[in-house]
């Protein structure tokens, strides 16, 4: 399985050649070289954090999840790198984005960034904003934040109450042009 | 003075680590713990480890945690004979403890007053002045033309800090290094405090040059003893929150030591204190050192003194107000060794800080002689987000600085913490820097240089690769559970494991 896994603009080829019946890798070029690698095959996704060692050296680690359900960070031994794999037949299995994601990616919501209480809501329905102008204050463990309008726009819809308690992610307000 | 009689039962009206932490001093000491908590802490450690648990309220402190009448109700149908507050909620509240006195209980801390007059910080300046304690100089009083700037820099000494009077923010102040800067200085001064804050009362304080904060560890009993236990550096701050803590200070010799420590005792004697308190300082690039205020509480970082002297300071607390003398004198006390604390916190050192409460998935401590963790999390919990956003401390303790920070460096590798994103890489991008290592930074450190130390700091970009390449592979090659549902294909015609496990698991993801 050829798994390519770009880092900082740069792309690492890694091809996994799987032992036939196996968990277990059973020879790993890393663009192109072979590369000495012992991994529990059955016990890799048991374990937190991940063991591995490489050329005899160890490495735990540990990953953070994108929207499409793929790795996008890696930690080794702590330290992080941000990633991004492709390989052939990844489109099949993407997870799909949820509304709320795509939709701020867009510049069209705010979602809140983490669980917490709306403070105020600075807006009206209608109202035209300016790139950067305060929407909502949202308070969550002892410390207010500000979420503010991404991009010149008009609010569409508000879509939670002052004094509500909103999770991770959920959609707050919505913009149209 | 309250009659004194040895505790048997305290109520703790805290949560999280330091309920923890005073749990273990009271079972250590053979006392009932007594606990209460919010709707949001029924999970929690502290309630888990008390004796008895009493829920005391909605999740929002002012619901629960800072309602005075509802801790003293437990205290009441808990016959708890004590009340100890920790840090933060009700620690620093006389009415509370008043409150509390009056109820009959005795009070593990100082007096009402002495709590009183430290907390406001003017009151507490006079009885440091008053009790021959340097303090910031300043002129009392604004200053009204740039001729009585000019006279009074000079009797503070330069460089000065013109500050507006109803300041904040950092606005309304300007550094004035010598008599040229004056003119200048006073007229942005007063014309930016007047902009910001509609008065442009300025006054002079003395510039204290890369200042770093280091504070002493006092404690009094109720026969009159008052000795300090050393000092702790906890100059490493970022926007005024303390993130890293050491004991003894880096930056003091012997006699500055004795000498700050002679008055952070002073001050403390002249409130009659009684308990743990601490005298926080200022100490400037030229060794001059400041009073800066006193507070009159167990602090967080209580643990590195602990690791240094042997002492154990929540104990110390408990039996000091059960009516015992302290369990050494001043002569007694040493100084062992080297102790380094850091703050583990739920917060994202890589996007601002921003904190993000949420499930451990999974955690591992570090462990091991001399490494210590104080902390009310396990794997499974979730952290609430209605309070502070620490985790866990983790302390260490070794004969040398340089070992000390080789030994935390060990622990934070050990540590392991998922699910929530957390400060433990800025601390060990800090702890592994040269800067960190001689000791060249002050208290605006960490503002200047945090972006710079956390861009180096990053994983070897061909492991992470391969590393990542196995998690997709391995992933990918998992033997799925039997399907019964129709199994649609990809391209092949034949099922895809992938697919099998989605559907299985509900298209759950890696990790």
């Amino acid at each position: 399985m050829k798994i390519t896994v770009t880092i900082e603009d740069t792309d690492y080829v890694v091809d996994i050649t799987p032992q036939p019946h196996e968990l277990v890798p059973g020879q790993i070029l890393v663009d192109g070289k072979p590369v000495a690698i012992d991994v529990q095959g059955d016990q890799w996704l048991k374990v937190q954090p991940r063991s591995m060692l490489v050329d005899g050296i160890p490495y735990e680690a540990q990953f953070d999840t994108g929207d499409d359900g793929f790795p996008s960070q890696a930690w080794i031994n702590g330290r992080p790198s941000a990633v991004h794999v492709d390989f052939a037949g990844k489109g099949n299995l993407t997870k799909k984005k949820g509304v709320g994601m795509s939709q701020e990616a867009a510049g069209n919501a705010i979602t809140a960034p983490m669980p917490g209480k709306i403070v105020a809501i600075k807006v009206k329905e209608g109202q035209k904003l300016e790139v950067g102008q305060l929407c909502i204050v949202l308070e969550a463990m002892k410390m207010e934040n500000e979420l503010a309008a991404p991009r010149s726009c008009k609010v569409k819809k508000v879509l939670c109450d002052a004094g509500a308690s909103v999770d991770l992610d959920q959609v707050l307000v919505t913009f149209e042009d | 003075m309250p009659s004194l009689k040895p505790l048997k039962r305290v109520l703790i009206a805290n949560r999280g680590e330091i309920a923890v932490r005073i749990i273990r001093a009271c079972h250590e000491l053979g006392i009932v713990a007594i606990a209460v908590f919010s709707e949001a802490d029924r999970d929690a450690l502290h309630v888990r480890l008390a004796d008895e648990a009493y829920c005391i309220g909605l999740a929002p402190a002012n619901e629960s945690y800072l309602v005075m009448e509802k801790i003293l109700h437990v205290a009441k149908i808990s016959h708890a004979d004590s009340v100890h507050c920790g840090y933060g909620f009700l620690a620093e509240s006389p009415e509370f403890a008043k409150k509390a006195l009056a109820a009959g209980l005795t009070y593990i801390g100082p007096s009402p007053d002495a709590i009183r007059d430290m907390g406001n910080k003017t009151i507490a300046k006079r009885t440091a002045l008053a009790a021959g304690l340097p303090c910031v100089p300043g002129e009392d009083g604004f200053i009204e033309s740039v001729e009585q700037a000019g006279k009074v820099a000079e009797k503070l000494g330069y460089p000065v800090m013109l500050k507006a009077a109803m300041g904040g923010g950092g606005r309304g102040m300007r550094l004035i290094n010598n008599p040229a800067g004056i003119e200048a200085a006073f007229r942005a001064a007063r014309s930016e405090a007047k902009a910001s804050f509609g008065d442009d009362s300025v006054y002079l304080e003395k510039y204290i040059n890369e200042p770093r904060h280091i504070e002493f560890q006092v404690f009094g009993d109720f026969q009159g003893n008052v000795i300090h236990l050393g000092e702790r550096d906890c100059t490493l701050q970022r926007r005024h929150q303390k993130l890293l803590e050491e004991a003894p200070s880096p930056f003091l010799d012997a006699d500055l030591r004795a000498r700050m420590g002679a008055e952070a005792v002073k001050i403390a004697k002249a409130v009659n204190y009684v308990g743990a308190g601490t005298v926080e300082f200022l100490v400037d690039a030229a060794r001059n050192f400041y009073f800066m205020e006193m507070n009159t509480r167990i602090q967080v970082e209580h643990p590195v003194t602990e690791m240094v002297t042997g002492l154990d300071l929540i104990r110390e607390m408990i039996l000091v107000a059960g009516g015992a003398p302290l369990s050494v004198t001043q002569e007694q006390v040493q100084i062992n060794g080297w102790s380094i604390e850091v703050r583990i916190n739920a917060e994202d050192p890589f996007r601002n800080f921003t904190p993000n409460p949420g499930l451990i998935t999974n955690l591992r401590f570090p462990a091991g002689g001399g490494v210590r963790v104080d902390s009310g999390a396990f794997t499974g919990y979730t952290i609430p987000r209605q309070y502070d956003s620490m985790i866990a401390k983790i302390i260490v303790h070794a004969p040398d600085r340089e070992a000390a920070i080789r030994k935390m460096l060990q622990a934070l590798r050990e540590l392991e913490i998922k699910g929530i994103k957390t400060t433990k890489a800025f601390h060990e991008a800090i702890l592994a820097s040269d800067d960190f290592k001689y000791f060249r930074y002050d208290t605006n450190y960490i503002g200047k240089h945090l972006d710079a130390l956390l861009a180096q700091y990053k994983a070897d970009e061909r492991i992470a690769a391969i590393a990542t390449a196995l998690e997709v592979f391995l992933y990918t090659r998992a033997k799925p559970a039997p399907d019964k549902i129709a199994q649609r294909s990809g391209t092949s015609g034949k099922p895809s494991n992938w697919r099998l496990t989605a559907r299985r698991d509900g298209a759950k993801h890696f990790g």
